[in-house]
């Protein structure tokens, strides 16, 4: 019984931080119906970025991730602006490609400058402090994370809801044609997805090198899980990819419990059952393409 | 003119394993298996407007089949190389009904992840030997002195006739459906066009053309294993020399593999920039000049452009 209910918590929590990977990929997915293929190798720029930043510094890595996260975003809007909205047409396939291009540079100059090794960001007593509750042992750290990405959801939630930024946002999303016969420059609005974006990607980055460990090539990786997390929570609304991120983990620390080998595989199954029998997702009312 | 200088090409190219020392005849039997997986990779992406980034896993299906097939069984490998290709087809054809309820990015990234799982499939089965891969156990049936000039000779004709295959089907009016259907699929579909089928045959041709790629290398280095087979820079590769070369033309991929061993030949003391480099290329390239390398030769010689269709 407390197996279980320790599987749960894990995949709980591990789905906050799945659905922080996810929420960068479904915002500009949402906004420019583009992928970023890149967004992986952001968030390990991220993490390798704090990596070096905290080096030789006193304090906790924590106090930096703000720092690094302005950089994150600031280089993606500067890769909307200076990049991608440069090949923006009907046809999805240039940015695809300049993204992909992207993400290859991206991967070999991490491994050039960092080497293959894996690394983990040491956030010193945070790391092992925990917490019991009822007999569970609950580890601070996971708890933190999954707080502050529920807190980031909420927070961007109400600045799509509540704000005219956020108005605009969606209006791009629901029509990118016609929202600028009201003066809204789309091209703006896709520069503020995009940087959003890499800061959420950079963020998401960190915290999971803080978690546990990451190498360059980790990207591809977390690609596929934020790109799982959009397609299993369905696109439509933020709180979607929450949902997709905790299915999606919950299916993870399950598989890995039953089958210490399997690493990503139930999760690419749960993707393909999901495409087979509810193309929209646990919560999307839109279908995906 | 043109046909007489492809022709001696295509000579010079069938007698190099009588000239080239071991070394230049395994480089140049790379550029044509590179070049086969690039020209297949650019039927389903530049002909067909379906951007794959999971075909390594038709190459190493290929490659698998081959070995597997001919441990088991009495078959030649060499006979064994079409058919690994009909099985990646076969492979090809069973994804369909999952892959393409997809479109643009998700069948991108849809394809991917299914080339994971099997990845991950074939290298926890020990009847393909698990995550340490497999020898070619019938190599002991043939002349293996014999197997890098063999090699060469297939890899020459999948190459070229990948690259005939493609100026057939422009020539033809089902090169015209497909070109109808990558440039507006509603529309052409109002037309009549069968865009569904044109997709399937296309993506399942493609398969085949990775597949027995795949076959043909494999059967050069005598092993396989699911890292080597499944590397996902077989597909990296395919996509960079055809975006260098341009998208959707058949010179765009000569030219880009051309470059592209050019490239890692010269950089290889400095290790992952030839693919930082060609990832720069690529993007200043969609940039400034989307058709690549082959859209940039007909701005110089304006001549040429009769002969090659808008991509």
């Amino acid at each position: 019984m407390s197996a279980a209910i320790e599987i749960l918590m894990n995949g709980l929590f591990l789905g906050g931080l799945y659905a922080l990977f996810g929420l960068g990929l479904s915002l500009i997915f949402g906004v420019m119906r583009i992928a970023n293929i890149a967004h992986g190798e952001l968030a390990i720029a991220g993490a390798l970025a704090l990596f070096t930043l905290s080096s030789g510094w006193p304090f906790s890595p924590l106090l930096l991730m703000p720092l690094v996260c302005a950089g994150a975003f600031v280089f993606g809007w500067l890769l909307q602006t200076q990049l991608l909205n440069r090949v923006l047409s009907p046809d999805p396939m240039p940015a695809l490609l300049v993204t992909f291009g992207l993400s290859v540079v991206m991967q070999n100059a991490m491994v050039g400058l960092y080497g293959a090794n894996s690394r983990s960001i040491d956030l010193g007593a945070v790391k092992t402090a925990n917490l019991t509750i009822a007999g569970q042992t609950i580890g601070w750290l996971p708890l933190g994370i999954f707080l502050l990405s529920l807190s980031l959801f909420g927070g961007l939630h109400l600045v799509l809801r509540k704000t005219r930024l956020g108005r605009a946002v969606r209006a791009t999303s629901d029509d990118a044609e016609t929202v600028a016969l009201f003066a809204i420059r789309r091209r703006r609005i896709f520069a503020i997805a995009m940087a959003v974006s890499a800061a959420c990607a950079a963020l998401a980055g960190m915290l999971l090198a803080s978690r546990s460990s990451i190498t360059p090539f980790s990207g591809a990786e977390r690609l596929l899980i934020a790109f799982e997390v959009i397609v299993i929570g369905g696109l439509g609304s933020i709180w979607a990819s929450y949902l997709g991120g905790i299915a999606l983990a919950l299916v993870h620390v399950v598989g890995f419990y039953f089958d210490p080998a399997s690493g990503l595989l139930f999760g690419h199954l749960l993707l393909l059952v999901f495409l087979l029998i509810r193309p929209q997702g646990l919560a999307g009312k839109v279908v995906t393409r | 003119m043109i046909r007489a200088i492809l022709a001696l090409v295509l000579t010079a190219l069938a007698a190099a394993p009588l000239a080239l020392n071991a070394g230049g005849l395994a480089l140049l039997t790379e550029m044509l298996v590179l070049l086969a997986i690039a020209q297949s990779w650019n039927l389903l992406a530049g002909y067909g407007g379906l951007l794959s980034l999971g075909h390594h896993a038709f190459v190493a299906t290929g490659a698998y089949l081959l070995f597997a097939v001919t441990r088991d069984l009495p078959v030649s490998p060499y006979i064994m190389v079409p058919l690994s290709g009909a099985g990646a087809a076969l492979l090809a054809l069973a994804l369909t009904p999952v892959l393409f309820r997809l479109r643009e990015v998700y069948f991108a990234i849809g394809m991917w992840v299914a080339a994971e799982i099997i990845k991950i499939v074939v290298s926890r089965l020990d009847y393909f030997g698990g995550s340490s891969g497999l020898p070619l156990y019938a190599a002991r049936r043939i002349d293996t002195s014999w197997l890098p000039a063999t090699a060469h000779w297939f890899a020459l004709a999948l190459a070229a006739g990948l690259c005939l295959g493609l100026w057939l089907l422009q020539q033809s009016p089902y090169g015209l459906h497909v070109h109808a259907m990558r440039d507006d699929e509603t529309a052409a579909r109002s037309l009549g066009v069968k865009t569904r089928r044109i997709k399937g045959t296309i993506f399942v041709l493609s398969a085949a053309g990775c597949g027995m790629a795949g076959a043909i290398s494999f059967l050069g280095t005598l092993y396989v294993s699911p890292v080597a087979a499944f590397d996902i820079n077989w597909t990296v590769n395919a996509i960079f020399i055809c975006v260098i070369g341009g998208l959707g033309t058949i010179r765009g991929p000569v030219l880009g593999v051309l470059l592209f061993v050019l490239l890692r030949e010269g950089l290889a003391a400095y290790p992952g920039w030839s693919q930082i480099a060609l990832g720069v290329i690529a993007v200043a390239l969609m940039l400034i000049a989307p058709r690549g390398l082959s859209g940039l030769l007909d701005r110089l010689l304006p001549r040429a452009r009769t002969a090659v269709r808008d991509p």
